[in-house]
């Protein structure tokens, strides 16, 4: 009678990601904060290419720095912070932003709502609408005020900001269960 | 509260502010920065294939809902290639008589050639306090910065302020950073046409610097004086409105403009424009 192998040879020959010596946790980890980048490419394209074309008083929406605060919410200040840097410097980047202060008050912004609902409010829905969707709408105002201080908006415009903020608001309800879902890959959802 | 903010968020933090100025100061130096021309050369074939799904979904759109109105839109236009066609005829005549008349004058043709690069629109700008849209032509296809861009009709649509191997950024004619020295045609009075998109009025032009003793009428045209950089003659728009502005000193026209932006698809570069 033959002995049952109680351990599994390894393969002659191990591939790219096998010499990597990643654990599976780490290939999760990297899938993970892949799909985060794939995502907020998407909400990219889908932004400057589709839904610039429709607009309310020459006002439209700004998904991406709305996906950036939702990602951060879930994934915590510790880790969330870097995420919140390095994408809001590509959004920069990619001509979209108005200019470099949209970075540093995307980063400032998603860093402190993060911080803010670690210390004070229950992990849910709730929390994430009411923390994302402050962070967007003081985005807005603070971006109307930099353009009233450097003279390239008028304050009559305010208004196309506020219809700015509150579209896209609108996009947290889709957008949460989206990263929940990428969130759930490979650990624990809301870090704290 | 204190506990959350560890110093890897303290790194971050400070990290955004230095990036923050360093990028301030780099972008008002110059207008050049490689990694935004790398991110915008790698996004700009996935926004053209988002781009012309949405104008074919639109198309589609169109055909199942708006089939009416398109019908009567298309009689209408009918019309008016008619009469644009009578009009084109008249205006073959008074062309030759001019160059008969300039003949016996022995006077020199003006020498404005220049050819057109067409381009598609694939982005659109979404903040509030500039109007830009981005198509899929760029250095590699001979697009520089400073070129004008214009309707098939020739309808001024703006200028070329950023460039990358294969986009281009134009600043359109609503956006308040452009400024084209314009002229009311039949009236012949000078001015400088400015988009009103930072003022009260986003979707309009200002024609500011009219003389106060200004006949204006509405539905003027008002198009380029040419320039280095504009050639004349290309439509702005036409006035909807005029009066004195805050000095009292001189007049201004408020324009309708001739491109109508938002709905524009291709718009056509000017190259090798020579203005001499």
């Amino acid at each position: 009678m033959g002995l049952k192998k109680d351990f599994r040879e390894d393969k002659p020959h191990s591939g790219f990601w096998g010499k990597l010596y990643l654990t599976p946790k780490q290939r999760k980890g990297i899938l993970k904060w892949t799909l985060y980048g794939v995502l907020l490419v998407v909400l990219s394209l889908l932004q400057d290419s589709m839904l610039c074309k429709f607009r309310i008083m020459d006002a439209t929406t700004e998904l991406v720095p709305v996906g950036i605060f939702v990602i951060c919410l879930l994934e915590g200040a510790e880790s969330g912070c870097v995420f919140a840097l390095i994408s809001s410097l590509l959004y920069l980047f990619s001509g979209t932003a108005a200019g470099p202060y949209t970075m540093l008050f995307i980063t400032a912004l998603a860093v402190g709502v993060t911080i803010w609902r670690q210390a004070y409010l229950q992990k849910g829905f709730v929390a994430a609408l009411l923390c994302a969707g402050t962070a967007t709408f003081a985005l807005q105002m603070l971006q109307f005020l930099t353009g009233l201080f450097l003279q390239v908006t008028h304050p009559g415009r305010y208004v196309g900001f506020l219809i700015t903020a509150g579209l896209s608001i609108l996009a947290i309800p889709v957008l949460y269960p989206v990263v929940l879902a990428i969130e759930t890959i490979g650990g624990e959802t809301w870090k704290e | 509260m204190k506990h959350f903010f560890t110093n890897r968020v303290r790194v971050v933090l400070v990290a955004a502010v230095l990036l923050a100025a360093i990028l301030a100061v780099i972008s008002g130096v110059t207008n050049i920065s490689l990694p935004k021309m790398f991110v915008q050369g790698v996004l700009t074939p996935a926004r053209a294939g988002i781009s012309y799904l949405t104008d074919q979904a639109e198309r589609l759109y169109g055909y199942l809902f708006k089939y009416e109105s398109l019908a009567a839109e298309n009689e209408a236009l009918k019309q008016e290639l008619a009469q644009i066609q009578d009009a084109a005829r008249t205006a073959d005549a008074i062309t030759r008589e001019n160059e008969r008349l300039r003949a016996l004058l022995d006077l020199k043709d003006s020498d404005e050639k220049y050819r057109f690069m067409d381009g598609y629109i694939i982005a659109w700008s979404s903040n509030d306090w500039s109007n830009t849209i981005t198509i899929n032509r760029g250095t590699n296809h001979g697009v520089e910065q400073d070129m004008c861009a214009v309707t098939a009709n020739g309808e001024l649509v703006g200028l070329v302020s950023e460039v990358g191997p294969n986009y281009a950024v134009i600043k359109t004619v609503l956006d308040s950073s452009l400024e084209i020295s314009a002229t009311i045609a039949g009236a012949g009075y000078n001015g400088i046409v400015k988009g009103g998109y930072a003022d009260e009025s986003p979707d309009k032009l200002r024609m500011n610097y009219l003389p106060n003793t200004a006949t204006i009428h509405i539905k003027d045209q008002v198009v380029t004086t040419g320039s280095t950089v504009y050639p004349r003659n290309l439509i702005l728009g036409h006035v909807i409105d005029a009066g004195f502005d805050e000095s009292g000193v001189a007049k201004f026209a408020l324009l309708e403009p001739a491109a109508d932006i938002g709905s524009l698809e291709q718009v056509f570069i000017v190259m090798d424009y020579n203005a001499g």
